[in-house]
């Protein structure tokens, strides 16, 4: 849909596209993550993605659905980005809340009988300021490959608005899908490396130099040392503290608060690379 | 649980539907379990339901009783029942059509509310099962469906109608095929081409949705 208000507000020359993760760096870092796109665009594109949780007892709260709470001005900033086929960066406090939303429904280690085994994205909108916002369109994505579009009679009436805000909800759900997938950055990979390469030097070095027997058997006992910690490690990271990572970031002490859910999401992103 | 879950998937459906209104759909497996366990032809007879809907409201029924008749006959399962297996294998062939020949199958399903505290634990421990959970979950989108439909029909019974019920839906098959079905009510309808390009939308979208869904699953386990 041609967009009248466009080339005022936004007149970019060829925009470099960016892989999300550069983008969400770039955010995250405070810089400027699509070159000449405000900050400001994204922080209010971000305020706009809610999670919707319930609370079913006096212990247990359910996120049931991720929001996207739109107006008129969301839906031309969001035109804008999808004319020039921009990515949402997405904060680094929605990104961790949306994983765990994802987590929670998901995981291969789900135990909870509230878990739906899909996710649920919700377009709300709301006609004029500070006028309560009405759920238009909906996404049930489950993971056995049963997908519902669901659109309201009200919008599908509206011809002009379903197209706007079908597009703007497709956009969305699609760059938050490609952002979930846990991944971790480089250098991270490089500094463990780097670090578990170290010690093992270290330790090969002691053990060459306080063991006083001949060349052979310290040889042997040097690549036995560093095949064992090699696979204790392995076995550790990729194992029992994965699993133990994501059960608390599912119902334990990493799923209390949103500092603590980045850490762990962090922290996993980084063993599932390792 | 997942990984076997998505071994088992060999059809991604996609399915769009005109609805009143979005509503916000809370699982709470105990409260979905009593609502389909209780659905039965004098049930039906005693309520306000919409008749052309009683079948397709009872074959949610039958499916409850199918998802747990199977259970008992899964050795892995914790409501395996060695006791019951042959019984069971008489019946799954009548549970499994869709005629009415299951409804004079005496239920083995726990009940939710009785006088005995055994069959409410039984229940409790049904509902810890996943794959049941899954079945339940499944089951509750089409009952809230079929509610939301039985209202429409009680306030405006027009044939072409098609608020409430999916009215295109396409399964993409593992083996290549592709099914597209249609809601008769559509055929007639002076906005069908709007309606058929919203589906087409949806359906190329749905599918990329799905294969999103399937990265983050496949970011968290392909390591484990």
């Amino acid at each position: 849909m041609p967009n009248p208000h466009g080339q005022a507000i936004f007149k970019f020359g060829a925009t470099k596209l960016r892989t999300p993760n550069s983008e969400l760096d770039a955010e995250r870092s405070g810089a400027n993550p699509l070159g000449r796109i405000p900050n400001s665009e994204f922080r209010t594109l971000n305020s706009c993605i809610q999670i919707k949780s319930t609370k079913i007892s006096r212990t247990v709260t359910i996120p049931h659905q991720i929001c996207f709470r739109l107006d008129a001005q969301m839906l031309e900033q969001i035109s804008q980005l999808q004319v020039r086929q921009a990515k949402l960066a997405l904060s680094a406090t929605n990104l961790a809340n949306l994983r765990h939303y994802a987590l929670l429904n998901l995981s291969p280690q789900q135990q909870s009988p509230f878990t739906q085994s899909c996710l649920t994205f919700a377009t709300e909108y709301s006609w004029k300021a500070n006028q309560k916002s009405i759920s238009l369109f909906r996404s049930v994505i489950n993971l056995e490959g049963k997908i519902s579009q669901q659109i309201t009679q009200e919008l599908y009436q509206n011809p002009y608005l379903l197209r706007e805000i079908s597009q703007a909800h497709y956009w969305l759900v699609a760059e938050i899908l490609a952002q979930l997938p846990l991944t971790s950055k480089a250098w991270y990979s490089w500094l463990l490396a780097s670090g578990l390469a170290i010690a093992m030097i270290i330790i090969n070095i002691l053990i060459w130099y306080l063991i006083s027997w001949n060349y052979l058997p310290k040889l042997i006992i040097c690549l036995s040392v560093f095949l064992l910690l090699r696979s204790v490690a392995k076995t550790l990271i990729t194992r029992q503290l994965k699993s133990w990572i994501i059960y608390h970031l599912l119902q334990g002490i990493l799923a209390k608060s949103i500092i603590r859910r980045k850490l762990g999401l962090n922290f996993l992103s980084f063993l599932l690379r390792t | 649980m997942n990984q076997n879950l998505l071994e088992n998937i060999t059809t991604v459906e996609i399915s769009t539907v005109i609805v009143d209104e979005i509503e916000d759909e809370i699982f709470i497996p105990w409260e979905v379990y009593q609502a389909i366990y209780d659905l039965s032809r004098s049930y039906l007879e005693q309520s306000t339901i919409d008749l052309s809907l009683w079948n397709r409201y009872l074959q949610l029924r039958r499916q409850l009783e199918l998802a747990y008749c199977l259970l008992l006959l899964d050795a892995s399962s914790s409501q395996y029942n060695r006791l019951l297996v042959a019984e069971v294998k008489r019946d799954l062939p009548i549970l499994s059509q869709q005629n009415v020949d299951w409804e004079k199958i005496p239920t083995r399903l726990p009940a939710p509310i009785s006088s005995g505290g055994n069959s409410m634990s039984k229940v409790n421990k049904l509902l810890k099962e996943s794959q049941f959970l899954n079945v339940l979950q499944q089951l509750n989108k089409r009952k809230i469906a079929l509610d939301r439909r039985d209202r429409i029909l009680r306030h405006s019974p027009y044939q072409r109608n098609i608020t409430d019920t999916t009215y295109a839906q396409t399964s993409l098959q593992l083996n290549g095929k592709i099914v597209n079905r249609y809601s008769q009510a559509i055929l007639g309808r002076s906005d069908r081409n709007l309606l058929l390009q919203l589906h087409e939308q949806s359906t190329a979208t749905g599918e990329q949705q799905w294969r999103g869904l399937v990265k983050f699953i496949l970011s968290l386990v392909a390591h484990q």
